[in-house]
């Protein structure tokens, strides 16, 4: 009777030792949510201002750093993320977009794209994996979400191709919110511009001026052509430099090279082909 | 009887039918191969919108999304004509079709860019050149409209197509400090501070923001390219407040320029390339009438190594040729070739040397034109090698004068009657061209054997089996330096037998046409008599004819006539004999050819 009577009351101590330990896990776990509960309007007000940047600098940043390859990848292509059909030059293993060749009936053919039909390139790649690539580097604000709560609005990006830089325009509205016991305070985010520092503007400039001389029936870009140019322009070309290579002397190879003069700026490349005459 | 005639005429309605078959099959055939040819260009045309979203290109019937049309050139469509796209932002663009243009919302017009006003280029200067530089004049617009400024503002001058003339013209604009209020500054033109808002406060020479009470600006807290127009080749000191103070080092451009580096490092970039290297040179001897001609030979180098060793200054360029690998160096029997070796020409921009390739093919060369004086420059010609070969072909009877040619003394009259020859003087006049001789003429009776050919080889093998032939070809042998003027080719020396079998018949054809070329020499003097007394030039001219012309043709006459005869075995030996004729031409044009 008396070691039935002692097993009992361990068994109550051991249920409220249970609880304890559960009510105290509880606590840990939920502490954030329950302190946040009883926030005040103020400290919630404090608590989404100081998002509000960090926000604004990973949405930069994931922008800048998706829409990279893009342009990377264009220049490489003479100013065509999908060249598709235009002809190549090869040489020394690489391949050379051509954007200035003769057509069947003997005519001349501009292919360079201009930098507004890039940016419109731009709209498209980011519709097909731009958007994906930006939300996988944002990893969907996961490491915000611990603070606060994120409303998305409709995003818009669009890009200015500038003579030494890219700027993004990234019209993407984002309310932040936060649950306080009497209310939800909310904050609304508009993003700033992003960057990338590629003389892209530059480089596309050369191009193009070696294109319409090339475009034309009586200019050939070679020569004292080239020297008169050097002298002419040494403000766009002292961080540009540029080689060419004949396959022929019909079918001639250009690369031209950025300079880096700013930190963190790297070297980026513009590959282009010229084909004199026509190849069938 | 009547079986007799009805096999004849089944036999005749078998005949009738197998030609009838054979005549259907036929057109069958021919209906089927042209209509595969047509099938062809039926699937390549011009393509308005492609499947990757290319506008206007000439692809495949598979590659395109919309507006196919089979067969046709873009430049046929209307939608795809090239012209002039004006789009609304940025350059003016030649040669795009209207689809592209209009895709951007762009204006597209036929007229050349050079005759659109929009779209020359000239110095664009902005607010009295706050802003300065070479544009299109809608760029111009579209700059001074982004820095907040109107059309009134803008100056364009379609002189003036040059960037550092473009800087000088605005270099001396009235310049001082824009008092913008609370302590800041800015050193700016005075246009530029009357848009800010702010007062203007004409500094002269040596006075800068700092010198203003009213700003509240460290001087020289840093060092940097100018920035305002007629600067920027300089480096000058900032204020804190980013104010252009005065200059810390004048680049003196073009000698230097103010250069940043991505470390933040300013400095005055020396403009001048040092060009150091080993180039080419054909080596060129003349004849004692100034024509070009090379020794050649075996061993005798075509082209020579130079040392380069020269500095250009920027907007300068200069040649870096490689035009053989024979260069006289022993090759240790390998033989290399000249393939992949290009002229090229070497440009200075800003200190740095850019290399333009001329191709491998070699069909153009560098020269230096203005050499040693400000304005030296490489140009580029058309490498005329193509009608070397023939120098010295044609004429006469059918060539047949070469065959007496090299051989006094009457070779060189006898070739110049029955031919023609080249000559160092025609080899040059024929292009880029040099004469390669072989053995020079006997004191002027006979021709000199060798031939012409390009100075600076192409870089093709399409004319290596030119090498010993030519227009003077009969007697021309292939040797390593006409192999090697004559492209991207490997000389093979003869063998021991091929060599010894070649001199066989030299020997013994150039023994018959000496023989021969003294014939009119000996009718000369015989009908002078003063030589041969009692010599009759008649019985000379028949003895000659006898023991050079009738006695070697005699044996293939002796043959034909076998063929004439009416017995059997006459006939038998006609077609041993011809037989053996016509196998011993065959093989010589063969040997012929393979050489």
């Amino acid at each position: 009777m008396l070691v039935k009577s002692k097993r009992g009351q361990v068994t109550t101590f051991i249920i409220i030792a249970i609880v304890i330990v559960a009510v105290a896990l509880f606590i840990i776990f939920l502490r954030p949510r329950i302190t946040d509960l009883f926030m005040s309007e103020q400290r919630a007000t404090e608590l989404l201002a100081s998002q509000v940047e960090p926000i604004r600098d990973a949405v930069a940043d994931c922008v800048s750093e998706s829409s990279q390859d893009f342009f990377i990848t264009t220049a490489l292509q003479g100013g065509n993320y999908d060249p598709g059909s235009l002809p190549r030059i090869y040489l020394a293993g690489q391949e050379y977009v051509v954007v200035m060749y003769k057509d069947s009936n003997m005519v001349r053919v501009n292919k360079l794209p201009m930098t507004s039909s890039i940016e419109l390139d731009y709209i498209n790649f980011l519709e097909g994996e731009g958007y994906i690539k930006i939300d996988e580097c944002l990893n969907n604000f996961d490491s915000f979400k611990r603070n606060v709560d994120i409303e998305l609005g409709q995003r818009k990006i669009t890009a200015d191709i500038h003579d030494e830089i890219i700027i993004f325009n990234v019209d993407w509205p984002l309310t932040i919110k936060k649950q306080t016991i009497t209310k939800t305070i909310t904050q609304q985010v508009t993003q700033k511009q992003a960057q990338f520092l590629m003389p892209f503007g530059n480089l596309w400039q050369v191009a193009a001026d070696i294109v319409e001389c090339e475009s034309q029936v009586d200019c050939d870009f070679e020569g004292v052509k080239i020297d008169e140019y050097i002298w002419d322009y040494p403000q766009l070309l002292k961080y540009i430099s540029f080689t060419s290579s004949s396959v022929d002397e019909n079918n001639i190879a250009w690369i031209l090279e950025s300079q880096p003069y700013r930190e963190n700026e790297e070297k980026y490349q513009f590959y282009f082909g010229i084909m004199r005459e026509y190849e069938g | 009887m009547k079986v007799k005639n009805k096999k004849k005429i089944t036999n005749k309605i078998i005949a009738l039918f197998i030609s009838i078959l054979i005549v259907s099959i036929t057109f069958t055939i021919s209906f089927s191969l042209s209509s595969s040819v047509v099938k062809a260009d039926e699937q390549f045309g011009c393509c308005e919108l492609t499947r990757t979203e290319l506008i206007c290109q000439e692809t495949e019937r598979g590659n395109c999304q919309s507006g196919f049309h089979s067969g046709q050139a873009c430049s046929q469509i209307n939608s795809c004509r090239p012209g002039t796209c004006v789009p609304p932002y940025g350059r003016c663009m030649p040669q795009k079709t209207r689809q592209e243009c209009e895709a951007v919302e762009g204006f597209w017009t036929s007229e050349q860019m050079e005759s659109i006003v929009v779209c020359q280029e000239g110095c664009c200067g902005i607010a009295e050149g706050i802003k300065a530089e070479v544009l299109q004049k809608k760029e111009c617009t579209e700059l001074a409209i982004r820095l907040g400024y109107t059309v009134e503002d803008i100056e364009f001058d379609t002189s003036i197509t040059s960037q550092t003339e473009c800087f000088k013209k605005y270099a001396t604009q009235d310049r001082g400090c824009c008092v913008l209020g609370g302590g800041q500054c800015s050193y700016s033109i005075r246009e530029s501070c009357t848009n800010l808002g702010g007062n203007f406060v004409p500094l002269a020479g040596d006075k800068y923001c700092k010198d203003v009470t009213a700003c509240a600006a460290k001087s020289h807290a840093y060092y940097d390219c100018g920035n305002l127009p007629g600067t920027e080749f300089d480096i000058y000191w900032f204020d804190s407040q980013g104010s252009q103070e005065d200059v810390y080092d004048d680049c003196n451009y073009p000698i230097s320029i103010c250069t940043e580096y991505e470390t933040g490092e300013v400095e005055c970039k020396g403009t001048t390339c040092e060009v150091i290297g080993i180039a080419q040179e054909i080596i060129e001897y003349t004849d004692k009438n100034g024509f070009l001609k090379i020794a050649s030979g075996d061993k005798p180098p075509l082209v020579k190594t130079d040392d380069v060793n020269e500095f250009l200054l920027t907007g300068q360029s200069t040649c870096y040729n490689f035009f053989s690998h024979f260069d006289g160096i022993e090759d240790n029997g390998l033989y290399g070739k000249s393939t992949g070796l290009q002229n090229q020409i070497l440009h200075c921009r800003l200190g740095d040397l850019e290399i333009e390739g001329l191709g491998t093919d070699r069909e153009k060369l560098c020269f230096v034109a203005e050499q040693g004086t400000p304005t030296q420059h490489a140009s580029v010609h058309e490498n005329e090698w193509e009608e070397c070969t023939s120098c010295g072909s044609g004429g006469g009877i059918f060539g047949v004068g070469d065959l007496f040619g090299p051989f006094p003394p009457m070779g060189k009259i006898l070739n110049g009657l029955l031919a023609d020859y080249c000559e160092p003087e025609s080899c040059n006049d024929a292009g880029d061209c040099v004469y390669h001789e072989d053995y020079p003429s006997f004191f002027g009776l006979s021709t000199r054997i060798g031939s012409c050919n390009p100075k600076y080889p192409p870089g093709t093998v399409e004319a290596c089996h030119e090498c010993g032939r030519g227009g003077d070809g009969l007697w021309n042998i292939c040797d390593k330096s006409e192999c090697a003027s004559l492209g991207d080719c490997q000389f093979r020396p003869a063998s021991i037998w091929e060599g010894m079998a070649w001199g066989i018949i030299i020997t013994l054809v150039a023994t018959y046409m000496i023989k021969i070329n003294f014939i009119p020499a000996e009718f000369v003097l015989c009908t002078a008599g003063s030589i041969f007394p009692g010599c009759n030039p008649l019985e000379l001219v028949a003895d000659r004819w006898n023991r050079y012309a009738k006695g070697p043709i005699g044996p293939f006459v002796g043959m034909l006539s076998f063929w004439d005869s009416k017995s059997t075995v006459g006939r038998t030996l006609g077609i041993i004999t011809s037989a053996a004729g016509a196998i011993g031409a065959i093989t010589t044009i063969m040997g012929f050819f393979k050489k």
